[in-house]
């Protein structure tokens, strides 16, 4: 008898086969659009296959909470041990003052800096998508008990060893659902990229608003919420799936 | 001597930040608002007394963060940094003004990245200073907010009206006030309805087992949905259903514009309030409601005299989440035609005017900050006593 564990993957796995299946399938999109919009001359957007279209956009925010993940858990590690303690109160403030920033506005405020295209969008995302790690990492570090700790210590573990196999596997659900956070705000955010010049999910449902065809609209929402949900999904999985639980209050 | 010298690390990281702003480029001088221009260093920008000034400022800074901090010495870095913040805001005016000097009229100043890296420095020394200062709470807020007094000052007797993003502003006048109301409906009203919907659906959630489920499936998976999706896929819905019955397209219930924009922004607010809710209710001290019910209240005087008071901060925590969220994505309204602060932000996007993008974007951040601000005085005030020092 299959685990709930085992099962819930197994779900998630023909979930992500349909997707891919219904994205590839142009034929069937083609026919569909056609079916709900018979007024439109083109009901897919021309400018590249859904495929690529899903591909960019996955690439896009791939690439961003790539870094913020390579760059924002060890920040959020430093600023909890003694050598960057000092600088805790002004990262914690910073993370808990950003969050109140809209995403939407630090992209748009990325345009002025760094001009249209690739580069703002993933330097926004990457900075938005910093303040749900470093701070679920902050808190998530906070939340292991320090007596647990002072074992680690009684048996004599080193701070790395200490960190590395007490600390972290105890905050890992915590710390991972910081990144779900962050790569959940970034797909939404990349759709709005599509305005700047980053391509993706959001240029069909642009090109549709700007020529008022609502084929091209549907040709980007749908597959965006899907993306959106499997991606949510499958990293609840994975933070479902540690073993250790050890929520902050 | 060694005992003197005690860096404040946050300070010094602040300090040497703002000596680095200075290498950086301060104004740039543009023929036309959309044009490139060029960069002008700070001795250019701000002229040499006003650049040494600032330089002089900057290393006093940087002294006091080396020293042992007492809190006298605490309060001089905080006066330093405010008066930095100042004097930066008062030259870069001044300045402003002499360059446009003698240059057609439709030239721009704008703002460069050492202004702003400045900004973000004098920033982190202030908040050094601040918490140097913990426990002294007159110099803890005149430390923080009196550049920001100054800041809304120079603003409203058009010190900075040379500067281009001041420019765009006079010339959308009537429009910013118009976007600006626009905005402020889009998320009043979502947020309105998400808690007149969201508060039952939470009570129902605790109340019902198999409600519990379907509810929370419901509203985080709608969460998920990025904003621009969640318009897109309601617009062909909106359409058919306002051709169908062109009543509904008399009283301006339309595919695109403010109905999707109000229903995507309602659909928004429901997680965070229903979600506290329930959790706001759960959270109760069963021994509270036994003593309730034990004091011969009926189910109905306990929900409203025990539960919803000691569920009250937590629901409005939701809300609060909610409505700053709401400010947020209504920005996004704007790409569908519901106007809103948003149109700035992407009109400026469509002609490349960075002035336009930035009018748009720097007051949908200080909406945000503002909401947030008078949500939580409103938690504040909605949290019973006795349980107010628990929380927070």
């Amino acid at each position: 008898m299959p685990s709930k564990k085992t099962r819930r993957w197994f779900i998630l796995g023909v979930a992500l086969v349909a997707f891919v299946v219904l994205i590839a399938n142009t034929g069937l999109w083609e026919t569909g659009l056609r079916f709900l919009f018979p007024g439109e001359t083109t009901v897919i957007h021309p400018r590249a296959s859904l495929l690529v279209l899903v591909w960019e956009h996955i690439q896009l925010v791939a690439i961003s909470s790539g870094i913020t993940i390579i760059l924002g858990i060890p920040l959020g590690i430093w600023v909890s041990r003694p050598s960057g303690r000092d600088f805790l109160p002004i990262v914690t403030d910073i993370t808990s003052f950003g969050q109140t920033f809209p995403p939407v506005a630090v992209l748009a405020l990325a345009v002025p800096v760094l001009g249209f295209g690739l580069m703002p969008t993933i330097a926004a995302l990457f900075l938005y998508g910093l303040l749900p790690v470093v701070r679920n990492t902050i808190a998530g570090l906070h939340a292991v008990p320090s007596d647990l700790l002072d074992a680690a210590y009684g048996m004599g573990m080193s701070r790395l060893q200490a960190l590395f196999r007490v600390e972290l596997p105890l905050s890992a659900r915590v710390i991972l659902a910081g990144v779900r956070v962050s790569v959940i705000i970034n797909i939404g955010t990349a759709m709005i990229g599509a305005v700047i010049g980053a391509g993706g999910l959001g240029s069909p449902i642009i090109a549709g608003l700007v020529r008022d065809n609502l084929a091209f609209i549907i040709e980007g929402a749908l597959p965006a919420a899907l993306l959106a949900i499997l991606a949510d999904q499958f990293l609840t999985n994975i933070e479902n799936s540690l073993a250790y639980t050890n929520e902050p209050v | 001597m060694r005992r003197l010298i005690n860096p404040d690390r946050v300070a010094l990281t602040g300090s040497i930040l703002g000596l680095a702003s200075l290498l950086l480029g301060w104004l740039t001088l543009k023929p036309n608002r959309l044009a490139a221009g060029t960069s002008l260093n700070l001795s250019e920008s701000l002229g040499q007394p006003g650049a040494m000034a600032i330089v002089v400022l900057w290393l006093l800074c940087l002294a006091l963060s080396l020293v042992k901090l007492k809190r006298g010495r605490s309060i001089g870095l905080g006066i330093t940094a405010n008066i930095l913040l100042i004097l930066t805001l008062v030259l870069v005016g001044l300045a402003s003004g002499r360059l446009l000097e003698g240059e057609p009229a439709a030239a721009r100043v704008s703002l460069g990245t050492g202004f702003w890296v400045t900004l973000a420095a004098t920033y982190t020394v202030i908040f050094a200073a601040r918490r140097l200062l913990d426990g002294w709470h007159t110099w803890q807020n005149l430390v923080s907010f009196s550049g920001l007094v100054v800041l809304a000052f120079l603003l409203s007797v058009g010190w900075l009206n040379n500067i281009s993003v001041m420019e765009e502003f006079s010339g959308y006048q009537q429009r910013f006030v118009q976007e600006l109301l626009q905005h402020m409906r889009l998320f009043g009203i979502s947020v309105a309805i998400g808690t007149v919907i969201g508060i039952p659906l939470g009570i129902w959630a605790t109340r019902k087992k198999h409600a519990e489920k379907p509810v929370f499936f419901t509203t985080s998976i709608v969460q998920t949905i990025p904003s621009l999706a969640l318009f897109g896929l309601l617009i062909a819905p909106l359409s058919a259903i306002s051709f169908a019955f062109p009543v509904l397209r008399d009283i301006g219930i339309r595919g695109v514009g403010i109905t999707p924009a109000i229903i995507a922004l309602t659909i928004y607010s429901l997680l965070p309030v229903v979600r506290n809710t329930y959790v706001g209710i759960r959270q109760v001290d069963p021994a509270a409601i036994d003593a309730g019910l034990g004091m011969g209240m009926s189910r109905w005087q306990v929900f409203r005299r025990v539960e919803a008071p000691l569920a009250a901060p937590l629901v409005l925590e939701g809300v609060r989440t909610a409505s700053v969220q709401a400010v947020g994505l209504a920005t996004v309204a704007a790409l569908i035609g519901a106007g809103g602060l948003g149109w700035f932000v992407f009109r400026g996007i469509g002609q490349a005017a960075p002035d336009l993008i930035v009018l748009g974007a720097i007051p949908v951040i200080i909406l945000a900050l503002l909401v947030d601000a008078l949500m939580r005085t409103i938690v504040r005030l909605g949290t019973p006593k006795g349980l107010g020092g628990e929380r927070r």
